[in-house]
């Protein structure tokens, strides 16, 4: 069987995200309305309000509609990129995501570069010194890292360095004084970032250390060292390159998930992200804009996949690009 | 086999405090304190003993570390057999299902549920055992894919074998190891993610969880680090034990461990 050329590949892919979007937003819409309670009752206040006050609200936001007609609805307005409105909030769901979406990326990209910087560097000297002390360390590190409950090791990092150290703020994302320079946020962001890279770097850890000692017993490291190459550069330009396509994958694999997934470390700092709105928008059933962060999340790990099947294809010289 | 150890010490504390420990909802005058030899762990803001509650906790932790992925593992591996096994129809609704399933983290979903429905310990359970079966699902089928074309099966079959006999003598004990590392890290996972709900204040109000205890304990870092540090450890340590069982078996088996067996 020929191999499909890449923009079949890749078209394929495309249509069956696309599907299994869709699928993913009509089980959202099945799983919020089963659940006892609506929209209309939280913005009506406490139970026990009129029936036909309810009824009217529920006409206003559609409620009432039956749920295909429902989920049809919201699948073609979300295909035109609206996202619909959120009566809570008072504004269109797309502003709501909107305002929080850039301290999300500041603090996923954060914590995924330093994840992915670290994570490679402790993996390449594990592989490196294999068996010995300092690659039994970094095990040890490695599964602490992924053994810590998140929201407790934010509590204990704030304790000692907010509480007793004084040395960094112990939430938010600027200064309340109004000082909100670069500096400021910086300060802000390294706690929560740090707390949200440890579990993914944890990961990189170990797949970089496995694919590292792979890479170092193959032929072409033993040709480059008898050339005369340095040790760095035998661990570096020869087999890092080959060690680092499962690498390339747990990370866009996490990609997907380390927005939404950040809910927990964006609590405990209260950073104003997209995790934090998710929270706070399940506890105050605000639908719309729930509906359409389950569906942000869904499209990113669809994109992550995809991207990772690309950056596979791209970095095995065996399916290069064409 | 140090995690194994470990959880067996917690399972026979969670048994001893079941019998003899104080009462983990008893408030009393007495709060905030620090440990002393009457309250060896100190007391909550409302009193409490934290050693009695991190001994109830504890049973709560095991329950939902063991009972979903344990449904997961026996739902797993038999849609897994028979998908890898006859492969068809039953094969592609899986391989659809797992990628679905892949689509929404575990943990929006098991927030989502639990905050409209109620955290109920069995509820968080259910939506647990649902969203692990399919990776056991999808790591047995490959396991079984790659078995079945042995020759010891293609021997069996030519002395008679059955496939139900074939599946069932031969392949599930050669999977087995692959389920159970699996397990081990989705036990792990479980405890992580009950915690994580009761901390977000979603989870069971009516048995005492180690997340809910360290939601507390977030008011009170600043005058009572007791009630965050010791169920902290608590559930790290449990996290660890699980982790470190699976790698363990992983070792001992043979199997490829974390990495594979993530999702």
């Amino acid at each position: 069987m020929r191999p499909d050329s890449f923009a079949v590949f890749l078209l394929r892919r495309l249509v069956s995200g696309i599907v299994l979007l869709a699928m993913v937003t009509a089980a959202t819409f099945v799983l919020i309305t089963a659940a006892p309670g609506d929209t209309a009752q939280v913005l009506a206040g406490q139970a026990g309000a009129d029936p036909a006050y309810l009824a009217l609200i529920r006409r206003r936001l559609q409620l009432d509609r039956p749920l295909p007609y429902q989920i049809a609805a919201y699948l073609r307005q979300s295909a035109q990129g609206d996202l619909g409105f959120s009566v809570i909030q008072g504004r269109p769901v797309r502003d709501a995501i909107g305002g929080r979406l850039l301290a999300s990326l500041l603090l996923a990209g954060t914590a995924f570069f330093l994840a992915a910087l670290l994570g490679v560097t402790l993996g390449v000297i594990a592989a490196h010194r294999r068996g010995g002390v300092v690659d039994a360390a970094i095990s040890v590190i490695s599964l602490l890292a992924y053994s810590l409950p998140v929201f407790w090791l934010g509590q204990l990092l704030i304790a000692l360095f907010a509480v007793r150290l004084h040395w960094l703020p112990a939430g938010g994302m600027r200064s309340a004084d109004g000082s909100g320079g670069f500096g400021d946020v910086v300060h802000h962001l390294a706690l929560p970032a740090v707390t949200l890279s440890l579990l993914l770097m944890a990961l990189i850890v170990r797949v970089t250390r496995t694919a590292m000692s792979e890479a170092l017993v193959e032929d072409y490291v033993s040709a480059a060292r008898a050339k005369g190459a340095s040790e760095p550069r035998v661990l570096i330009r020869h087999a890092l390159p080959n060690a680092l396509r499962p690498v390339v994958t747990v990370l866009t694999g996490y990609l997907g998930l380390i927005l939404t997934g950040a809910v927990l470390v964006e609590t405990v700092f209260v950073w104003p992200g997209l995790g934090r709105l998710l929270y706070d928008s399940v506890l105050a059933r605000d639908t719309p804009v729930l509906a359409g962060l389950l569906l942000l999340s869904a499209t990113l790990v669809v994109a992550a996949n995809i991207l990772a099947d690309v950056l596979y294809r791209a970095l095995d010289p065996r399916t290069a690009l064409r | 086999m140090v995690g194994g150890l470990f959880l067996l010490a917690m399972i026979g504390a969670t048994v001893f405090a079941a019998l003899a420990a104080g009462d983990p909802f008893q408030p009393s005058e007495t709060i905030l304190r620090s440990p002393s030899r009457l309250h060896p762990l100190g007391t909550d803001e409302l009193g409490r003993d934290i050693l009695s509650r991190i001994l109830s906790g504890a049973a709560t932790t095991l329950k939902i570390a063991i009972v979903p992925p344990a449904v997961a593992a026996a739902v797993g591996t038999l849609v897994g057999l028979l998908a890898g096994y006859y492969g068809g129809l039953l094969d592609e609704v899986l391989l659809k299902l797992m990628e679905f399933t892949l689509v929404v983290p575990r943990f929006l979903i098991a927030l989502v549920a639990a905050a409209f429905f109620g955290g109920h310990l069995w509820l968080v359970g259910l939506v647990l055992a649902a969203t692990f079966w399919p990776s056991t699902a999808r790591l047995v089928r490959a396991e079984t894919i790659s078995l079945r074309e042995r020759e010891f099966v293609a021997a069996s079959r030519s002395l008679g074998a059955s496939d139900g006999w074939i599946l069932s003598r031969h392949l599930l004990l050669l999977v087995a190891p692959v389920v159970a590392v699996n397990s081990s890290f989705q036990a792990g996972q479980a405890a992580l993610i009950e915690a994580g709900l009761a901390f977000l204040g979603v989870g069971d109000r009516n048995v005492v969880s180690w997340g809910a205890m360290l939601a507390d304990a977030q008011s009170y870092l600043q005058v009572g680090w007791w009630t965050s540090v010791f169920p902290g450890i608590a559930l790290a340590s449990m996290v660890l034990a699980l982790n470190l069982l699976g790698d363990g078996l992983a070792d001992t088996w043979n199997v490829r461990g974390r990495e594979a067996a993530r999702g």
